[in-house]
């Protein structure tokens, strides 16, 4: 026989059972309802299949001149350009993803100290198909030395693009490195002396005499 | 100004008066001041271009009466060539160990070696000798880009040893031949490529490896600093 004292025990055993097991739906709920959220911005249903994650994928990449070859970033120790000197930035945008994308839009955001010499720094273009490549370049120029600030040697600049495809987004960074002087100059060497002055300075002493006669003569 | 009334007695008719003045000194001193002005001035100004005067025209004269004369021919020896330049009364360099000619506008000029292209005050010394080879960039021979530079202009007071050896470099044009002269080896170079830059653009300073190249520098528009005039020859 079971006495009132154990089936009123029992009772309030399978209680806090019941209530340990509501806190965990709660938990769970709550959990399932925040979590997964920032983790799913890029997941997207398409009638029910859940493509892959990186659908749509960029590659930034600067040519080095001494390799003649393009690579994700060019450190202080790796070749440094010069003022005036050209750079090649490379823009690779891949759709790794199972379906089209209809709109792709590319970005590139210029660093200081460069002006574009060609290519374009706003793509758009549509339909790019699964496993489709296209590839871009940005050719930019340093500008001169007497335009960088005289404080530094050494000037790393950071080249962004990013690409937006329908929903998609990706970028990437590609880094090159300038020097401020070259073998010791900032200018080219000063091959020449400034005449204009000097020879300004005769013509208008002859002008002067020309001048004075001819007031003496009216006179 | 000084005036005095003079009466002429003799004269029948009374009552006529002359007038004398007397030229003050000074305009005396305005005078001369004057014409030493003008004389100094136009001396001195005849005196600024000759140099330049003279080059163009002794590059025009040789231009009309040889026109065809380009580059000298490349020899497998060296001895015929030494020969051939010798027979032929043609430019030899001044320095074999360091020279370059050009036989179109008649340069050939020793060329210092080792220059410091940041050191203004030393390359400034090393240009009145001749032609200067940046310190750093590469030699004749070496798979690289070689930077000479020299003076287009010089200061009238140093026409004993005028030393404007690239004042007729704008006259160069694509397919030119350049000769350097280093260790007594002879390096041919063809003109590429002639451009007008910034001071600051020192993309061509920067030594360049995987290619001879040559690049000639001086000082643009001729008589100023404002910008410097680049010519690029490639090995042939």
């Amino acid at each position: 026989m079971i006495s009132y004292s154990q089936s009123y025990k029992s009772r309030c055993g399978i209680i806090m059972k019941l209530k340990y097991l509501l806190t965990f739906l709660i938990l769970l709920t709550i959990g399932l309802a925040v979590g997964p959220k920032s983790a799913g911005a890029y997941v997207t249903t398409y009638y029910g299949e859940i493509p892959p994650a990186g659908l749509i994928e960029l590659y930034k990449k600067v040519k080095d001149p001494s390799a003649n070859s393009f690579v994700d970033n060019l450190g202080v120790n790796d070749y440094k350009f010069a003022p005036g000197e050209e750079i090649i930035f490379q823009i690779k945008v891949k759709n790794n993803g199972k379906i089209d994308f209809e709109n792709v839009k590319i970005a590139d955001y210029l660093p200081s100290y460069v002006e574009l010499v060609s290519g374009q720094t706003e793509i758009n273009f549509q339909d790019l198909k699964p496993d489709e490549t296209r590839d871009f370049e940005i050719k930019v120029k340093v500008v001169t030395a007497d335009k960088l600030p005289s404080q530094q040697g050494l000037y790393c600049l950071v080249n962004k693009a990013e690409v937006v495809a329908d929903n998609q987004k990706a970028e990437d960074t590609a880094q090159a490195c300038i020097e401020s002087k070259v073998l010791g100059a900032a200018v080219q060497p000063k091959a020449g002396v400034n005449l204009l002055v000097l020879g300004s300075s005769f013509l208008g002493l002859s002008s002067l005499g020309f001048l004075l006669k001819k007031k003496i003569k009216i006179n | 100004m000084k005036e005095a009334i003079i009466y002429r007695a003799s004269y029948p008719k009374v009552g006529e008066v002359f007038v004398a003045r007397k030229e003050p000194k000074f305009k005396l001193n305005s005078r001369l001041l004057a014409g030493l002005l003008v004389y100094f001035g136009i001396t001195a100004t005849l005196l600024f271009l000759s140099p330049f005067v003279l080059m163009e025209a002794k590059y025009r004269l040789s231009r009309f009466i040889n026109p065809q004369k380009k580059a000298l021919p490349i020899h497998q020896s060296e001895l015929a060539e030494v020969i051939y330049l010798t027979n032929l009364k043609m430019l030899k360099p001044i320095n074999p160990q360091f020279s370059l000619i050009i036989p179109k506008i008649g340069l050939n000029s020793e060329v210092i070696a080792n220059v410091p292209a940041g050191d203004e005050n030393q390359y400034k010394q090393d240009l009145k000798q001749g032609v200067a080879h940046a310190a750093g960039s590469f030699l004749p021979g070496e798979n690289g880009s070689i930077y000479l530079f020299g003076h287009s202009t010089d200061y009238i007071w140093n026409i004993s040893r005028f030393n404007a050896v690239f004042y007729l470099l704008k006259e160069l044009s694509s397919g030119d031949q350049v000769n350097v002269f280093y260790k007594n080896q002879r390096y041919v170079y063809k003109v590429v490529e002639k451009k007008i830059t910034n001071p600051g653009d020192l993309s061509l300073l920067k030594p360049q490896t995987g290619e001879e190249k040559l690049v000639l520098q001086t000082c643009w528009p001729l008589g100023t600093n404002w910008k410097r005039m680049v010519v690029i020859a490639n090995k042939v």
